[in-house]
């Protein structure tokens, strides 16, 4: 009778009795990756909504202000404790955290055999250290301290957590990603199948990272210079000829490609509801203009006027980053701005270099790019300059402006000759600075570059003042020393005893 | 040839008995005794029958003698008293019930138009509030027994004909006999772990021996909306979007100049649609009319009312039932068949339900009885919403984001701006672009959602010896759900679309076998009786289901909306499956010595297979009862009190309504939801496996403890009865659904055993009978009125974290599911008496200005935040009633019902969108009062614009209390003069035809407590009859 009572449910597969090979092994680490690729949850959130908007880069667009709340309170430095997006984002790379934490407490207890090398054994818990130090940057610098777990909690009474130091939490970032890039592969040793993976490159890259972000420039240059060589002497990564292949679906997981978050075309992705099925991401009809014509999308992360203005005269990259529009239609324009982001709206993918139409009502197939080797080359130079190697810096700096004029020598000059910069480091640091929100403008890098530099205040103060009358009245005074991060979310301050 | 009869009436002491009603019987023809009992009528025929009634006597029928005189004494009818009630796994006469227990008439359910029987309970009995939760036809009510003791499921299971159900959808109301509702744990303790939350028993209609009746009863009628919301209609809306969007946010005192204004005011309607809503490269709208495109759609004289428009006018209902009840000496039988038919009041929704039933029984020896009960139920629906915020979300709410100005269709001669006709299309929502059309739900979507379900038992019963039984029952519920979504290939604008057909197909089935043995012996001797019931239950549930989807289905007429004739992003099918098993033991002891003093013991134990760690719960109640009327003392004395019981009891009852594996630890695999990652280089989906929720351990039942005491009497002749109840029900190690910290890493919410609930109330019922003469003729009248207090709260959460709803909190010290937010005050109408207010903000931090709303600051530490959040109104209410007036008077009946309650408050979460931004809905007229530095600086609804004023508040909070007529029925018997038709009787009725409510809503019956824009009630009139052959 017990016995009868007590059976195994069908269906369930418990967690012993699970991990028994290879595969299982390999299913438990992309269930960690996943959560990367989440927008849902009654948000439709990107990291742009924090780097792009909230920077001096773009405003929010949109249909009208009140459109997506959220975004316009963190855009203008109104946020609440109880901003939705900032809850759901903080909630998602927990989750992927705790997906890592159980990767790395289950698979170097599995015994090894023919399919379960050793190699794909360290290769798995690589990737999960990679992912876990990547979920944790993506939250400390948004929200400063947060709590640090890096093992499975498994009873009620491991719930309540300190909230560790910045510090306390870019250690373990830092302890990850120096045991991932020992065991993770290079990008060239995996297979076709495996391509979008955590790779050795993209361990470094972080690390190189940040070790900027906390201003350890002597390491920051030592891992940067790793990656350099990989491409100067195998040709690991080199950038691609044309700019704008990078934000082409043919350009994907290309040359330059470091780490990015994968998506694919399918029309059975979920709307938002959170029924859990991702795989296409809301960004390209978020930021697509608003007209039919050119895809009829949302029209958020408008690039600003001050953005535009940042371009040296006849930088092709404009082109390629921003949509000028000047007869745009009253329903387009936001608090009178006309501009749309075009390195995620896919204006080339469709046949004959059209307008993808997508095959799903809200989710295009498009990768975000988290790491290309451009911004390596920049963040390369800025330790470089920081420890006075101003010639590694030039040398980065100009392999990136070098490809930016496409072989036209009558643009973009090199260093200093242009913007009236002298041969001095303080106009090195302000050109690489320069080079990197033209470079990488849209991608989501803008507002954490400023924080890290920690100019955020003078530059948004400036920004402030040269936007028109019309922005200036939604624009909040910026609180330096405040308004650097946000408020970890009010729910799970409760929830968490997170005081 | 006739005579004329003359007699006294008397009771068996002798006394008069003034009111009697006297007939000739088979006709409408009598009279009634005057004070002295005596009477006086005139008879046809010598043959005629005589027939004496009077309320708490029992019927006599004589022939008068030839002296024409006939004096008559009747006895007491104790036949109310000696019904016989239902108490689960066996019955017990009425006068010898401990337990808390409510009959109600199988008539007065009839008299609700009511798919099912948990709706026709509203108001019905006391303790049982029932909510009707939602007008889509076939939806189930929301039925709590003794306020809700459990944020789980606290819905009460059905036991039809001895089968455990959990939903009573299939069941006709015609087939329903009798129905017992049992509150007090002392009655419900032997179903053990599911009887916490009440028990329902039905009996379904059964033949009877020798006597074959024919019945034929339906009804048809209209059902209407009986409200609608206010909302602006095209200029003033256009022109308050076009002031919010002026509004400043910093509290300055100006509006904002904007561009949009100007533009409106230069140009008009038309071109300000086109410039700020349509764009001028849109192909999904018409052009619009101006100087150069005089031929193009004027929107600025189109008014489409779409709350008119998504409401059906006169929607049919209707029901016809047929039965034949029979029978021999040693078999009875009754068939019956019906078939229910109701359109819905808002478009794309209806539901169909044909049923079948067949019970017998067949006494095959003398110790030796078989019988069958079996129902077969199919029916199918279609649904028009869920209470849900998104616009996209019901036909409802769509309908609120469409603006006044789009037409429903475009007129004929619509052309776009490429040369395309859209004449006749359905038309593209043009103020909030993410919206559907509501007729392009209802139009472009095809569902199928069909049930069939079958349930039934056979037994044998065997009596070896005297008052010995064992009845050993074989019972079924299969439930088969297939369910099929077409939707078509269209294009209305860029979000309301579909780029290619698409079918999803579904099966499940799930069934419950059950396998129980109950040994039963009772025994007199002398005064004293006793029964004892023994038995065993054995139980298995399973389900599965198996679907899949498709797209592109190349020649889509519906005969071949079917998977194989997919051709493009087939899903593989995917199954899903589960399991629990249940077993039982249970035993009752009843002794009653000389019908005075009673005693009930009642015990189950429960093994469950959701409870792996501690799978058995004990559950034992027992009951106590004191026939005061029965004492000698009380007889011999000359009282009005004919029957006075004084009841006390308690139990201990458990919920097993929870998942089958929340105790579980298991590793989710079946992809592609929530786990599959896209990886290589041609993008497909890679398997993923993870936890997604890490359980508590040591699960274990819910349990609830519950006294019970209560009085019932009978006064007058039984014309005054009544019960009174008083109860106390705690619910220990509560099953919530802890939120864990985000850094445990949970998709999703484990249980544990953490809350205690207490529900704490009192039930009045009384009834007054009665029957005088009008006019010469008998009218009898019944007046019922039931009355139940409850009050909830959640009294310990014992570690457990408090449960956070959308809007609602259940926490230590609250009732459950209380709404939760801020205290709303008003308006600043300064910046100053902001910064005066909230002294925690410096002047530039500050969120809020002039115009926004001033939360109360509860904890006086100057910041508006979580801390300043409270209790602001309870969904549940503390008073519920219902009240009953009947009478017939010659061929006349009539019945009016009145139902309400009292003391609970509505989240109305409409308000929101309908007192927004104007983005996602049409505004509500009460924006007029909108707050306006230039104009308004003393509006009193906040700026919408800012995020502040969206919190949820006590502003959105309205009484939810109503006071309704809920149905009025005038019945007309025709004098049964037509051949071969033993009874026909005609009725008008009306349902929901009147309702008193402050409620601002669509409707007040919302049941959770906060309503997005709830399906509403409709108002029915129809007609209906009543016919036995």
């Amino acid at each position: 009778c017990e016995k009868w009572l007590l059976s195994p449910s069908p269906g369930v597969t418990k967690l012993e009795d699970f991990f028994t090979s290879a595969e299982t092994a390999v299913q438990s680490i992309n269930a960690a990756y996943m959560p990367l690729a989440w927008e849902y949850n009654s948000t439709f959130f990107s990291e742009w909504f924090i780097g792009d908007v909230v920077s001096d880069d773009a405003l929010k667009g949109g249909q009208g202000i009140t459109d997506m709340a959220a975004a316009y309170d963190m855009e203008n430095f109104k946020t609440q404790a109880n901003n939705e997006l900032l809850l759901n984002f903080y909630r998602a790379q927990y989750q992927g955290i705790a997906r890592c934490n159980l990767v790395l407490d289950q698979v170097p207890k599995m015994g090894t055999d023919e399919t379960l090398i050793q190699k794909l054994k360290d290769r798995i818990a690589g990737e999960a250290k990679f992912l876990r130090a990547l979920y944790y940057y993506r939250l400390v610098r948004v929200f400063g301290g947060v709590p640090k777990v890096d093992f499975v909690i498994e009873s009620a009474n491991q719930w309540i957590q300190p909230v560790a130091t910045t510090d306390a939490i870019y250690g373990l970032i830092i302890e990850d990603l120096k045991d991932a890039e020992g065991k993770l592969w290079k990008k060239s040793e995996y297979d076709d199948k495996d391509l979008g993976r955590a790779t050795k490159g993209a361990a470094q890259a972080m690390l190189l990272k940040v070790y900027l972000t906390r201003h350890d420039y002597p390491q920051a240059e030592i891992w940067g210079k790793k990656i350099v060589d990989q491409a100067e002497n195998e040709g690991e990564y080199n950038l691609v000829n044309n700019y704008a292949d990078n934000f082409t679906l043919l350009g994907e997981n290309g040359s330059e490609s470091i780490f990015e978050i994968q998506y694919m075309d399918d029309p059975m992705s979920d709307y938002g509801q959170g029924f859990g099925f991702t795989r296409g991401t809301f960004t390209v009809m978020l930021t697509r203009s608003r007209m039919s014509t050119l895809g009829g999308g949302w029209g958020f992360n408008k690039p600003t006027q001050n953005l535009y203005n940042e371009y040296e005269a006849g930088d092709p990259r404009r082109e390629v980053t921003i949509l000028d529009q000047p007869g745009a239609t009253a329903n387009e324009i936001y608090l009178g701005n006309t501009y749309i982001s075009k390195k995620y709206a896919m204006m080339e993918d469709g046949p004959g270099n059209t307008i993808l139409t997508l095959s799903h009502a809200t989710r295009g197939p498009i990768n975000i790019k988290t790491i290309r080797y451009a911004d390596v080359l920049l963040m390369y130079a800025e330790a470089c300059v920081e420890n006075n190697n101003t010639t590694q810096a030039k040398w980065a700096l100009e392999e990136v402006r070098s490809r930016a004029r496409g072989g036209n020598n009558a643009i973009l000059p090199a260093f200093p000759n242009y913007l009236g910069y002298i041969d001095t480091k303080g106009d090195l640091r302000k050109a690489i600075r320069h080079e990197r929100r033209v470079e990488l403008a849209m991608e989501g890098h803008r507002w954490f570059d400023l924080t890290r530099w920690g100019v955020a205040k003078e530059v948004m103060d400036a920004y402030k003042a040269s936007e028109t009358e019309e922005v200036r009245a939604h624009i909040a005074n910026f609180i330096g020393g405040k308004h650097e991060t946000f408020p970890l979310p009010e729910e799970e301050v409760k929830l968490g005893e997170l005081n | 040839q006739g005579i004329k009869v003359t007699g006294k009436v008397t009771d068996e002491e002798g006394a008069p008995i003034p009111g009697v009603t006297v007939l000739i019987k088979g006709t409408t023809f009598g009279t009634q005794t005057d004070v002295s009992g005596n009477y006086s009528l005139q008879t046809s025929n010598r043959e005629q029958l005589i027939v004496f009634s009077f309320i708490g006597f029992q019927k006599l029928e004589l022939k008068a003698n030839d002296s024409g005189v006939l004096n008559v004494s009747m006895k007491p009818d104790v036949r109310m008293l000696d019904e016989v009630v239902s108490i689960g796994y066996g019955t017990v006469k009425k006068s010898d019930l401990t337990g808390s227990v409510t009959s109600i008439k199988a008539e007065d359910l009839k008299k609700t138009p009511a798919a099912n029987l948990d709706q026709a309970l509203q108001g019905r009995a006391a303790g049982v509030t029932v909510n009707a939760n939602s007008g889509q036809p076939g939806a189930s009510a929301v039925v709590r027994i003794r306020g809700i003791g459990t944020v789980n499921d606290s819905s009460p299971i059905y036991v039809v004909d001895g089968v455990i159900l959990s939903d009573i959808s299939f069941l006709s109301p015609n087939d329903i006999e009798s129905t017992e509702i049992l509150k007090d744990a002392s009655a419900t303790a032997i179903y053990g772990s599911r009887g916490a939350n009440g028990v329902i028993l039905v009996n379904t209609k059964k033949g009877k021996s020798g006597k074959t009746t024919i019945s034929f009863d339906t009804y048809a009628g209209v059902q209407n909306r009986w409200n609608k919301l206010d909302l602006m209609k095209s200029k003033e809306f256009v022109e308050k979007i076009i002031e919010i969007g002026r509004l400043p946010g910093d509290g300055s005192d100006e509006l904002i100049n904007s561009s949009e204004k100007a533009y409106y005011d230069q140009y008009g309607f038309n071109r300000w649609l086109a410039a700020y809503r349509i764009g001028n490269t849109s192909p999904y709208y018409p052009v619009i009319r101006s100087t150069a495109n005089p031929n193009g759609i004027n929107y600025s004289a189109i008014e489409t009312e779409w709350q008119d428009e998504v409401f059906n006018k006169n929607a049919s209902i209707q029901n016809y039932y047929l039965s034949v009840d029979g029978g021999s000496e040693k078999s009875n039988y009754s068939m019956s068949s019906s078939y229910f038919d109701q359109d819905g009041t808002i478009i794309g929704s209806n539901f169909k339900r044909l049923t079948i039933r067949i019970n017998s029984g067949h006494q095959l020896r003398n110790w030796l009885k078989i019988g069958q009960n079996l129902t077969f139920a199919s029916s199918e629906g279609r649904n028009a919403m869920n209470n849900n915020a998104s616009p996209g979300a019901s036909v409802l709410s769509a309908a609120l984001a469409m603006a006044p100005w789009d037409p429903t269709h475009y007129p004929e001669g619509s052309v776009n701006r490429y040369g395309k006709d859209l004449g006749g299309q359905i038309s593209a929502s043009s103020n909030f672009e993410n919206a559907t059309n509501p007729f392009s739900m209802v139009n472009n979507s095809f569902p199928s959602d069909k049930n069939e379900r079958i349930v039934g038992d056979i037994y044998l019963e065997i009596k070896p010896i005297k008052g010995l039984t064992l009845r050993s029952d074989v019972s079924i519920d299969m439930n088969n759900n297939r369910n099929k979504l077409y939707k078509t290939k269209y294009i209305y604008s860029d979000y309301d679309k579909m780029d290619k057909n698409f079918l999803s197909s579904s099966m499940g089935r799930s069934a419950v076998l059950r396998f129980e043995n109950i040994l039963t012996y009772s025994k007199e001797i002398k005064k004293h009786s006793f029964s004892l019931m023994g038995g065993q239950v054995t139980e298995e549930y399973n389900y599965y289901s198996i679907g899949g989807s498709g797209a592109s289905i190349l020649n889509p007429v519906n005969t071949n909306w079917y998977l194989s004739q997919t051709t493009e992003d087939r899903t593989p099918s995917s199954d899903g499956v589960a399991r629990t098993r249940m077993f039982s033991l249970l035993g009752r002891a009843q002794y009653s010595y000389a019908s005075k003093y009673l005693a009930t013991i009642n015990f189950r134990a429960d093994g469950s297979s959701k409870f792996q760690e501690s799978p058995y719960g004990y559950f034992p109640s027992a009951a106590l009862a004191w026939r005061i009327s029965e004492e000698d003392w009380m007889k011999n004395s000359a009282s009005v009190i004919d029957q006075l019981k004084l009841r006390i009891g308690y139990g201990q009852i458990g919920n097993e309504k929870i998942g089958s594996d929340n105790f579980i630890l298991k590793m989710f695999n079946t992809g592609p939801t929530f786990v599959d990652y896209v990886l290589g280089v041609n993008q497909q989906l890679a398997g993923g496996a993870t936890i997604l929720t890490y359980v508590n351990k040591g699960g274990k039942w819910e349990r609830t403890e519950q006294w019970n005491a209560g009085v019932d009497f009978g006064l007058y002749q039984s014309k005054l009865s009544g019960t009174v109840d008083l109860f106390v029900r705690n619910t220990k190690d509560m099953l919530l659904s802890v939120k864990a910290p985000a850094h445990i890493g949970n998709r999703y919410d484990p249980v544990a055993n953490v809350g205690t609930v207490q529900n704490k109330g009192a039930e009045i019922t009384l009834t007054y009978q009665n029957t005088r003469m009008l006019a010469t003729k008998p009218f009898y009248y019944n007046i019922t009125g039931n009355v139940s207090f409850i009050k909830n709260e959640l009294t310990a959460l014992n570690g457990g974290q408090r449960v956070f709803g959308t809007y609602t909190l259940s926490d230590e010290g609250l009732p459950l599911f209380s709404l939760w937010g801020y205290q709303y005050e008003g308006i600043y109408s300064k910046n100053e008496n902001a910064l005066d207010y909230l002294t925690g903000y410096s002047a530039s931090e500050i969120a809020y200005h002039a115009g926004d709303a001033r939360y109360t600051d509860l904890n006086k530490d100057g910041l508006i935040d979580d801390k300043d959040q409270t209790k602001i109104g309870n969904p549940f209410p503390w008073l519920t009633y219902g009240l009953n007036l009947s009478a017939n008077w010659k061929n006349f009946d009539t019945q009016i019902f009145f139902q309400g309650v009292y003391g609970n408050q509505i989240f109305n979460a409409v308000r929101f969108r309908t007192e927004g931004d104007g983005l996602q809905s049409t505004l509500s007229t009460s924006m007029r009062d909108l707050w306006n530095p230039e104009t308004n600086k003393n509006g009193s609804i906040p700026n919408p614009i800012k995020a502040v004023n969206k919190f949820a508040s006590s502003r959105l909070i309205e009484s939810g209390a109503y006071f309704r007529l809920k149905n009025v029925q005038i019945g007309y018997t025709l004098p049964t003069t037509i051949k071969g038709i033993d009874r026909c009787r005609l009725y008008l009725a009306g349902s929901n035809l009147l309702t008193f409510t402050k409620y601002t809503g669509y409707d007040p019956e919302v049941g959770s407590g906060v309503d997005f824009g709830n399906y509403p009630q409709s108002r029915t009139i129809m007609i209906g009859a009543n016919i036995n052959f």
